[in-house]
């Protein structure tokens, strides 16, 4: 009996300091964030939102829990997240492609420029382009020279039609009018096979580059990213030999539009302390991700800087006639 | 002399006490993993491995290894016992394997496929060890023509799966075709038959497909049947495989085993493609290819040595080039590189213990799932005792779980049940599943390579001629197709 009443005690104080904490509600987070990802786990953007997710939970003082929801090129986790309530605690981690290059390829179930209220952009890929080390290109020069020389005798790998490496490439065809052939691959690793068996000239990759190029089975002959990559800072940027493109892939969590204000305010400063821990630094650098930071509003501006610029090249090579999903 | 040494180096690595019991750890979480349908070994991988981030690089590399194994083990008990494929290498399994076990040889059966794994694998690492880096050398020469004759070549084994009419057989081929083609286009990116469904966007997983064809329909058809009584009644014959099943399976292992040794190290190629073709070639060779299909051991022990012997194989490339030949290698390299080590060219120079090590613990590994799943055999036959009110409700939670289990996602299911009950319909016209499964898994390969083959040649036939493997390959399948076709007229 005595046992009992202990007992009911304990479920009521216990039901009571539910309530109280319920209509406290300033106090976010006041139990764990769900961050979803729209891609397997064990994946360069899986990864990534790990290493952040480990630090940005130290800062936030809850834990964040990653729930992979692969599927629709991403779009999947995206559409989830929108269907949960907007109260901060399901967040998504996504590349930047998925909201304003994919969904001009296929229609979105969102808006790209105002479904979302971005938190942080927080690192991307080192792209690049590289040849075989027996090739006899030694810079991006000699291999533009070639192709020039050469119409259509050059073949090229990239990871997919109308994704950023094959836009770098599509940028530099077009500056000397070059002829070459394009073979679309299902993502680096495929491509890079290709590249080491001998069945493409040169492949512009992701950050699976980076192994064989540090153990000398290939040469990178310029990265494709706003400045000069932390690994490889012997090797120029595409800007930097003339070519006005840069990688428009930034792997960012968003939440959705309609989040309290002071919610998203405390997450986005969370997740900028988070960016600074040393952990999460080394985990970005084992997985061959560069570290990036843009705040809320800066991704915002990104999001809709990009989204011209893909939807020019888009359209010049065919692949849309115009953008499947309607920006805002 | 040196491999010699360098193998008991390996040893000495994985028989350390906490290595030990990592090995064992993984082996053991793999094999459950393996039977749970649905969660193959790259979701087992992915999902166990943040646990790994505290160990270091060996321990934790050496477990995820294990898993691997061990997934590939465990994948066979289910298809043997309930028609249900615990993964994607163990469909081939379920067409004899079931059979089987409905004559009340259920644990010879799964005796049959431990053995064949252990021998594969073992086999399988020896080769690894031995020569490993020609191997790879070789492998990456096979460009998209290379792979575009061998997948046609794949197709002809669909007239070796038909157990009943070839046109029918066929007919099943071509769906599995069009179901692969669902999805994105590999080329150009459009969608394809997605009708705007974002889900669709990225195709059908072959595992809802596979559940729902054979696990789903096979219960519904029993469930008509007045016979589910004679499941229950059959006896259970023997624990263990006799000396007859010896016999009759001891050339399919080594067949399979040499099959899934090569298949292993081609990128794309792996333990699926392996257990299909080593079944199509059992019941080629075979003196009495009408047993196929009806409990054959040789049918289960082919396709299960071929996978496992595949699986280690697989290693090869990875190890050597740093290029991982399937989505399962992909997932552990990226763990690879998550614990600082970069597997490649230089891990044999680099990092000795960790090579020799991963080797050295695929051997005890082996022996480890060997000791653990024999005793394990007459538990699982004990299933099959299981009164059918109960064991029915019991596979149905097991084929929503699998299909669920894949992307978190409840379209898999929806999937998985539309295919039970089409495979319900199917086998009531006697329309086969396995066909269907085989040409959709080879569909997207055998696409993607003759489209980048024609873009490398701009649109000339003339590349598949002038490439001597491809050209060997296409000569072989036109044997295969054309002996038939000019039997058929002379007898007219």
């Amino acid at each position: 009996m005595k046992t009992k009443s202990v007992f009911s005690i304990f479920l009521l104080s216990a039901v009571l300091l539910a309530f109280s904490v319920q209509t406290a509600g300033a106090q976010y987070p006041e139990r764990p964030i769900n961050l979803l990802v729209g891609f397997a786990a064990g994946g360069s953007m899986d990864l990534s939102a790990r290493a952040l997710a480990a630090s940005a939970e130290k800062v936030l003082g809850q834990p964040i829990i990653i729930e992979n929801k692969p599927g629709g090129t991403g779009m999947v986790a995206l559409a989830a997240m929108l269907a949960q309530k907007p109260d901060g605690y399901t967040l998504c981690a996504t590349p930047s492609s998925v909201i304003i290059r994919v969904s001009q390829i296929q229609k979105a179930p969102f808006k790209p420029f105002t479904s979302f209220r971005p938190i942080i952009g927080f690192t991307e890929p080192q792209l690049g382009i590289v040849v075989k080390s027996d090739a006899p290109w030694k810079t991006l020069k000699d291999l533009v020279s070639y192709a020039q020389k050469n119409p259509n005798k050059l073949k090229y790998g990239t990871t997919g039609i109308g994704s950023t490496t094959h836009a770098a490439v599509d940028e530099i065809a077009a500056k000397h009018k070059l002829r070459m052939i394009h073979i679309p691959y299902k993502g680096s690793m495929e491509a890079l096979t290709a590249l080491l068996g001998g069945h493409i000239d040169f492949a512009s990759l992701t950050s699976e580059l980076i192994p064989p190029v540090k153990s000398g089975q290939s040469r990178l002959l310029a990265v494709i990213s706003e400045n000069r990559s932390p690994l490889f800072s012997d090797i120029p940027t595409l800007k930097e030999l003339g070519y006005d493109f840069a990688n428009d892939a930034v792997f960012a969590v968003v939440a959705p539009a309609n989040i309290p204000a002071d919610v998203a305010k405390k997450l986005e400063d969370a997740f900028a302390v988070a960016t600074k821990s040393k952990e999460y630094l080394d985990s970005l650098d084992k997985i061959g991700m560069i570290p990036v930071y843009y705040d809320g509003n800066k991704f915002s501006e990104f999001l809709r800087t990009y989204w011209g610029k893909i939807n020019k090249h888009l359209t010049a090579t065919g692949i849309i006639k115009e953008a499947a999903t309607a920006p805002e | 002399m040196e491999t010699l040494n360098s193998l008991f180096y390996g040893l000495s690595v994985a028989l350390e006490l906490p290595n030990l019991a990592l090995i064992f750890g993984g082996c053991l979480m793999g094999t459950l993993i393996g039977v749970l349908p649905g969660i193959g070994p790259v979701g087992a991988i992915s999902i166990l491995l943040p646990l790994t981030f505290q160990l270091p690089p060996t321990g934790a590399i050496i477990m995820l290894a294990g898993i691997y194994t061990g997934a590939m083990y465990g994948g066979s008990t289910t298809s043997i016992l309930i028609n249900v494929p615990g993964e994607a290498a163990s469909v081939v399994t379920c067409l004899d394997g079931y059979q089987m076990a409905r004559q009340g040889q259920a644990g010879a059966a799964l005796g049959i496929a431990v053995f064949g794994s252990f021998l594969a694998g073992t086999i399988g690492l020896i080769g690894l060890q031995m020569i490993a880096e020609p191997l790879s050398f070789l492998a990456l020469k096979f460009g998209p023509p290379e792979y575009f004759a061998i997948i046609l070549l794949g197709f002809t084994f669909i007239i070796y799966l038909a157990q009943q009419s070839v046109i029918k057989a066929a007919i099943m081929a071509l769906t599995g075709l069009l179901l692969s083609m669902i999805g994105l286009d590999p080329i150009t990116s459009q969608p394809r038959m997605t009708f705007g469904v974002i889900n669709l966007f990225e195709g059908l997983h072959v595992a809802p497909l596979a559940i729902g064809l054979f696990g789903l329909a096979e219960v519904l058809d029993n469930l008509e049947k007045a016979a589910p009584k004679k499941i229950l009644k059959v006896k259970i014959k023997s624990l263990f495989p006799r000396k007859t099943h010896w016999l009759q399976a001891k050339w399919a292992i080594l067949r399979g085993t040499a099959i899934g040794f090569f298949m292993g190290t081609l990128p794309g190629g792996g333990p699926v493609l392996s257990s299909f073709i080593s079944y199509g070639v059992e019941k080629r060779v075979s003196k009495n290819p009408e047993k196929f299909g009806h409990g054959a051991v040789e049918g289960v022990a082919a396709p299960e040595s071929a996978n496992n012997a595949a699986a280690s194989t697989s290693f090869i490339p990875l190890l050597t080039l740093g290029i991982p030949p399937n989505v399962v290698l992909a997932v552990l390299f990226g763990a690879f590189l998550i614990h600082g080590i970069t597997p490649g060219p230089l891990l044999i120079k680099e990092h000795p213990e960790v090579f020799w090590g991963i080797i050295g613990s695929m051997y005890v590994g082996n022996v480890i799932l060997l000791i653990l799943n024999l005793p394990l055999i007459p538990l699982w036959v004990q299933v099959l005792k299981i009164p059918d009110k109960i064991l029915y409700p019991l596979i149905i939670l097991l084929c929503v779980i699998g299909a669920y289990s894949i992307n978190n996602n409840v379209f898999d299911i929806l999937i998985m049940i539309i295919f039970g009950l089409s495979g319900y319909l199917l086998k009531k016209f006697a329309y086969e599943p396995a066909p269907l499964i085989l040409a959709f898994v080879l569909g997207p390969m055998f696409e993607v390579n003759l489209r980048r083959s024609l873009l490398m040649s701009q649109g000339s036939f003339s590349i598949f001629l002038e490439r001597p493997v491809a050209l060997a390959a296409l000569v072989f399948f036109f044997i295969m197709v054309g002996l038939p076709i000019y039997r058929f007229i002379r007898k007219k």
